[in-house]
């Protein structure tokens, strides 16, 4: 009962504070706002820049006998064809066209459109003409083989044993759908364990934990803090992945594509939800631990940002690397590892064969290392509020890691 | 020693305690010069006897780095090269067994209508390295099976467009004759300049947490005025900015525009760098100011921070203004972001690095920011006054607007 008396007093009174509903709507907002403001400011400055079209039409000379006249364009400007170069040269000399293109009777061979003009046209008028051309050249291949060559092959890459897996193009949406959301999970687990942080080490300063704690046990203290954050973050992620589920819907019914469907219907879902959900509550841990331990105001959001910006590289190692080499040593390692797990397993699922083996292990390991977690936290709290620890420092954070190390061979042999 | 200066003397102690604000000291410069020289590294890294890495993004080339071999079912291949023409999969997958090839891809009879081809190997993955090839040989003996060696020509070449006039004027983003190093080290010195305003704002408002954790800003405001309160945290943070700012931009100096090739960012020319500075001092002010006044206003700390998050990302949005001066930094428009306080602070830097300015542009710049400034720490001396008079209360704008004149 009284677990949730605290998690129902840090839930409520965070997510009703004026700063906290500011950032949940305000920071998506701000995300759309930010490139369209940008992409207006592009186009305003291209738009300044592009000189204007004249609107004068251009002459065109076929001695290849390739367009049809019926078939002519007349965005941006209108085509005016003639019978030879003396008549359409005349006419750009007399201000009638701005520009003659002249197709020779060599062009299959050579390729060459001859633009004759004394202020070149715009290169939307270029365009223009090229594209009729090319459209032209396309209309005289049978429509069977241009689709293919047009569209191309659909790969799939499958393994010699009939039991092994496949890997489709039509994947490829799915794995950038997964990109995508492990990205998003990971920002937006950040922001909200910086916020773990920030709360537990100012409360830890305050040194209103004692108070607290002459009333509850450290772990009902813990585990109602800990979750009240947590569902805090949990309220805001939903706000912001509802919103884009809104867009995703949104899109797919303007586009006529089911993009969820992909994402609901991938054999991973399972994994996916529950390699995120880890390494969430794993991240929330370590900020809650970080604020435990009193670690200086400079200190601390230095060391939380180092861990931080590690992640991030891990996300680029991840996105970059890892999907053309994802069976070395370190995608391996990296797949059991607690902290990179969920990034680096998930991509390694979605673009290659992952063994049974490392799937379970590296789950064992993530749901191992929370309820460690949780543990570790109760055994902070407990130290902290004994002891009264002096705020950490680097050598001590060193010191110490050396020590539990030390133990730990000790123990081991 | 007046009060405004003890706080300033008692703020600046307080950072050079801190063992972080060293790293940052020389972390900062040595990253700053660091950048200088990332076309040398990567000089030397080209030369350096290294293997290629693979990334996602190189997955285009046609060039096949491994034996692989084709099975074509639907007779569409005339020229296999490459490639390994196998007749059928059985001899293919032998081939795989053995080790003679990586892979092998089985165009099967009906590809034409459903475009599905399969490639089979021991470790198959979503994005394989001789995919490329297996595309580009398919499209080439596609065409070419039209029998038509102009028509093939053609459809890979539409156009090759000759003019008789003069050539076209290209679509520029960035004037033809501005200096490409030169804006590479205007874009560093900027963005200093945005993470030296992120580090003030930073810096001021875990400043304002640590007195009202300390439950000591009751005891300050009594005994100082907000101006004097105020003025010292802000002048000691300033003086831990320009320090910070004084020795990257001494780094810079001596690092840019060494390059033997030419190569990343010019030299620093001083005499922008000095007419740049006031613009950063003034704009440093105003941003903190700004910051100040309104977490006077929204005093709880952990509200500070996400206030901060959010100033941050603000912070930014001048820049996108450089996309204006960048085609012609004299325009009307590029003149006016230079006098607009709340993008001069960056972008006057900006051009000063880029080319001279007009004298009277500077001045006129300057002037308007100074009002700018002063006004916001008017402001933001009047909201801490009213934030400390009325702790607990719910300030509304009419009780803004009455302390404004009081």
């Amino acid at each position: 009962m009284r677990i949730l008396t605290i998690f129902w007093r840090e839930y409520w009174s965070n997510i009703t504070r004026r700063s906290y509903l500011i950032f949940t709507f305000g920071f998506p907002l701000f995300v759309i706002a930010l490139p369209v403001v940008g992409g207006i400011a592009l186009a305003l400055v291209l738009q300044t820049l592009l000189p204007a079209t004249d609107p004068r039409p251009i002459g065109l000379i076929d001695q290849a006998a390739l367009l049809s006249p019926a078939n002519r364009p007349n965005n941006p400007v209108d085509i005016v064809f003639f019978d030879n170069p003396a008549i359409a040269a005349q006419s750009l000399a007399d201000g009638d066209i701005q520009a003659y293109y002249h197709i020779p009777s060599d062009y299959w061979q050579s390729g060459q459109v001859i633009i004759t003009y004394q202020t070149a046209p715009a290169s939307q008028v270029d365009k223009m003409v090229t594209n009729w051309l090319e459209a032209e050249i396309r209309g005289k291949i049978p429509s069977s083989v241009l689709a293919r060559v047009d569209a191309g092959p659909i790969i799939t890459h499958q393994g010699i044993s009939g039991e092994s897996a496949a890997f489709a193009e039509n994947n490829l949406l799915e794995s950038i759908m997964v990109v995508v959301i492990i990205y998003f999970v990971r920002l937006a687990g950040s922001f909200t364990a910086s916020y773990m942080f920030d709360t537990i080490a100012n409360e830890s300063q305050d040194r209103t934990l004692e108070i607290l704690i002459t009333t509850v046990t450290p772990l009902q203290l813990v585990a109602g803090k800990f979750l009240g954050l947590l569902a805090v973050g949990l309220t805001q992620l939903g706000m912001w992945l509802g919103a884009l589920l809104i867009l995703t819907l949104g899109a797919g019914y303007f586009f006529g594509v089911n993009l969820l469907s992909y994402l609901l219907g991938w054999e991973h879902l399972g994994l996916m939800l529950s390699a995120l959900a880890a390494t969430y509550i794993l991240d929330h841990i370590l900020a809650a631990g970080m604020g435990l331990k009193r670690i200086s105001s400079g200190s601390g959001h230095l060391l939380f940002n180092s861990a931080n910006m590690l992640m991030t590289v891990i996300l680029l190692y991840a996105f970059y690397f890892l999907p053309r080499n994802p069976d070395t040593f370190l995608a391996v390692a990296a797949s059991l590892f607690p902290l990179t797990a969920a990034v680096v397993l998930l991509i390694r699922i979605v673009t290659s064969e992952v063994p049974l083996w490392q799937v379970i292990l590296s789950q064992l390991l993530m749901w191992g290392t929370v309820i460690g977690g949780v543990f570790w936290l109760r055994r902070l709290l407990e130290a902290n509020l004994v002891a009264h620890a002096e705020p950490m420092t680097w050598p001590v954070l060193f010191k110490n890691g050396i020590a539990g190390l030390k133990r730990l061979v000790i123990r081991a042999k | 020693m007046p009060k405004l200066f003890v706080v300033a003397q008692e703020e600046i102690n307080f950072h050079l305690r801190q063992w972080s604000f060293y790293v940052s000291l020389l972390a900062i410069p040595i990253l700053f010069a660091a950048v200088g020289a990332l076309p040398r590294l990567r000089s030397a890294a080209h030369q350096a006897p290294l293997p290629s890495v693979e990334t996602v993004f190189d997955l285009g080339s046609e060039e096949l780095k491994s034996p692989v071999g084709v099975v074509d079912q639907a007779g569409l291949i005339q020229d296999f090269t490459p490639f390994q023409p196998y007749t059928t999969e059985l001899t293919a997958a032998a081939a795989l067994s053995r080790g003679d090839i990586d892979s092998y891809y089985v165009i099967p009879a009906g590809y034409l209508n459903t475009g599905q081809i399969v490639q089979y190997s021991q470790n198959p993955q979503l994005l394989s390295d001789s995919d490329a090839a297996v595309r580009g040989l398919l499209r080439d003996n596609l065409i070419d099976s039209l029998n038509d060696p102009g028509l093939t020509a053609r459809f890979d070449t539409p156009v090759k467009l000759v003019r008789q006039g003069p050539p076209p004027p290209l679509l520029r983003f960035a004037p033809a004759n501005l200096d490409l190093n030169r804006l590479v080290a205007a874009g560093l010195v900027v963005g200093l300049f945005v993470y030296l305003l992120g580090v003030g704002g930073h810096l001021l408002i875990r400043a304002l947490q640590r007195e009202v954790k300390a439950h000591v800003l009751e005891v300050i405001v009594v005994s100082t005025t907000p101006a004097q309160f105020i003025g010292g945290k802000l002048l000691g943070l300033l003086a831990l900015i320009l320090l910070q700012a004084g020795l990257a931009l001494i780094a810079g100096m001596l690092v840019y525009g060494q390059n033997p090739d030419g190569s990343g960012p010019a030299a620093l020319p001083l005499q922008a760098l000095l007419l740049s500075l006031p613009y950063l001092l003034l704009g440093f002010l105003g941003y903190c100011a700004l910051l100040m006044g309104i977490a006077a206003l929204w005093p709880t700390l952990q509200e500070s921070t996400l206030l901060l998050g959010g100033f941050r990302l603000l912070s930014l949005l001048p820049l996108i203004g450089g996309l204006f001066i960048l085609p012609d930094r004299n325009s009307g428009i590029s003149m006016a972001l230079t006098f607009l306080p709340l993008t001069s602070h960056l972008l006057m830097p900006f051009r000063l690095l880029l080319g001279a300015v007009p004298g009277w542009q500077w001045v006129t710049g300057l002037l308007i920011l100074s009002v700018w400034t002063v006004v916001w720490l008017w402001l933001s001396m009047r909201l801490f006054r009213l934030s400390s008079l009325l702790t607990g209360r719910f300030i509304s704008l009419k009780l803004i607007w009455q302390a404004m004149w009081r």
